[in-house]
């Protein structure tokens, strides 16, 4: 889930938009607009929790300036079933999803367009996704094998139908960012179906991540946009189950370099927990992330830091 | 005797009542009053359309850098983080699982 933090970072980071024209842009979408310090702290915080009007008016401008490639309607379909999902009062919840999945499965079918394909078989993957826990906790294993199974078939149709589109030249192609999020999905369904403690020694996940240049492409996208925090967190957690020193170093600072609250590992960010709290952190912890080498970051940055200052002076 | 009797006994069952009524009393009687739970609106600020001098402009850019760096003093000197504005929301986790993008 894109966080507020990520668009409006997004916003910034286009040409043009220094703060003064991001708060004009603002202020032509709402008559309340948005109080500056609010803004900048949002800007700042990756654990802030934005409120209402807030996100209204991010998600207008991040929008506008970055047009969803799927249809309205698709989109407002997965929105429906995300509520439906986390809807705790909803009597005969399963029932209704499974009702939404047999017309899922049919329209996918039906259509001719290669970009509502890829969006309906990305809703299918998400409601195989999501039952994927509760088997894992029950010990259902034959359902958690299938349903891990048809959740990864569908995002990889989804791939595959928003590759057949982007090899048409007339059409305007959709950014590597959508292809990253559906293989991303891939890698979370095969993370997810394991327990944590067993994870590390985990054949599937290890061969896919291997496979996938998962790690790779993690870098690639931070390159391009440095302030999603949520990739470099999982390139971290990934770097520590294959134990990779190197990449581990690699996706902490990325996130150091992003906001200084990661050089404490019990530093929560929005709807995440801690990395000392994560049991995929382990081995980073244990071996590279250690007090000495957190305290080498700290001086590194501070030192980084007074060098700015003595530029500026 | 047995009228003076009564009228103490009387007395003390009286005293009794009203001490268990006033118990009842305090204990239904609500914390804050209802006028008083109205919360503050968020300040907001407005451009006002008129035009700044250029000093005033440059005052209002180096408090804005300020707004912006100031998260790093922010961290304490063992690096936690402070989470004295109240939004640091901590949801109820099963496990550290990935979560699906859309």
């Amino acid at each position: 889930m894109t966080t507020v933090f990520n668009k409006i970072h997004r916003l910034k980071q286009q040409p043009g938009w220094t703060w003064d024209h991001f708060l004009t842009e603002i202020d032509k979408c709402s008559v309340a607009g948005i109080d500056e310090k609010t803004l900048y702290s949002h800007y700042r915080e990756p654990h802030k929790k934005p409120n209402g009007h807030l996100e209204k008016l991010i998600n207008q401008l991040h929008d506008d300036c970055f047009p969803n490639p799927f249809s309205e309607d698709l989109n407002r379909l997965m929105r429906l079933y995300n509520h439906l999902f986390s809807c705790k009062k909803h009597i005969g919840k399963e029932k209704d999803i499974q009702d939404l999945e047999f017309f899922l499965q049919h329209q996918s079918q039906r259509e001719d367009d290669l970009l509502r394909i890829s969006r309906l078989h990305w809703l299918l993957g998400n409601i195989e996704f999501d039952r994927i826990p509760l088997y894992r906790d029950n010990g259902m294993l034959d359902q958690l094998a299938l349903c891990k199974q048809q959740a990864i078939n569908h995002y990889q149709k989804s791939v595959s139908a928003i590759e057949a589109h982007n090899q048409h030249p007339a059409q305007a192609a959709v950014g590597t960012s959508h292809l990253y999020k559906a293989r991303h999905n891939i890698l979370a369904c095969y993370l997810n179906a394991v327990p944590q403690a067993s994870r590390s020694k985990d054949a599937d996940i290890i061969n896919y991540l291997k496979a996938s240049n998962y790690i790779a492409m993690s870098k690639q996208t931070l390159d391009a946009e440095p302030f999603q925090w949520t990739i470099a967190r999982n390139g971290l957690r990934f770097s520590s189950l294959i134990e990779n020193e190197v990449d581990v170093k690699w996706f902490f600072m990325a996130l150091v370099s992003l906001s200084r609250r990661f050089l404490s590992l019990d530093y929560e960010p929005l709807n995440h927990g801690a990395i000392s709290d994560g049991e995929d952190f382990h081995w980073a912890i244990d071996n590279v992330l250690t007090s000495d080498y957190l305290a080498s970051v700290k001086v590194a940055i501070q030192e980084k830091g007074n060098g700015k200052a003595h530029e500026k002076n | 005797m047995v009228r003076r009797m009564r009228k103490i006994r009387s007395l003390v069952l009286l005293s009794m009542i009203s001490i268990v009524l006033l118990i009842g009393g305090c204990a239904t009687a609500p914390d804050v009053d209802e006028r008083e739970r109205i919360s503050s609106p968020e300040p907001s600020t407005q451009s006002i359309g008129v035009s700044e001098p250029d000093d005033l402009k440059a005052e209002k850019l180096q408090a804005r850098e300020l707004l912006l760096e100031d998260s790093e003093s922010e961290v304490g000197s063992d690096g936690a983080a402070s989470s004295v504005d109240g939004v640091h929301e901590k949801l109820e986790r099963q496990s550290d699982d990935m979560e699906r993008l859309d």
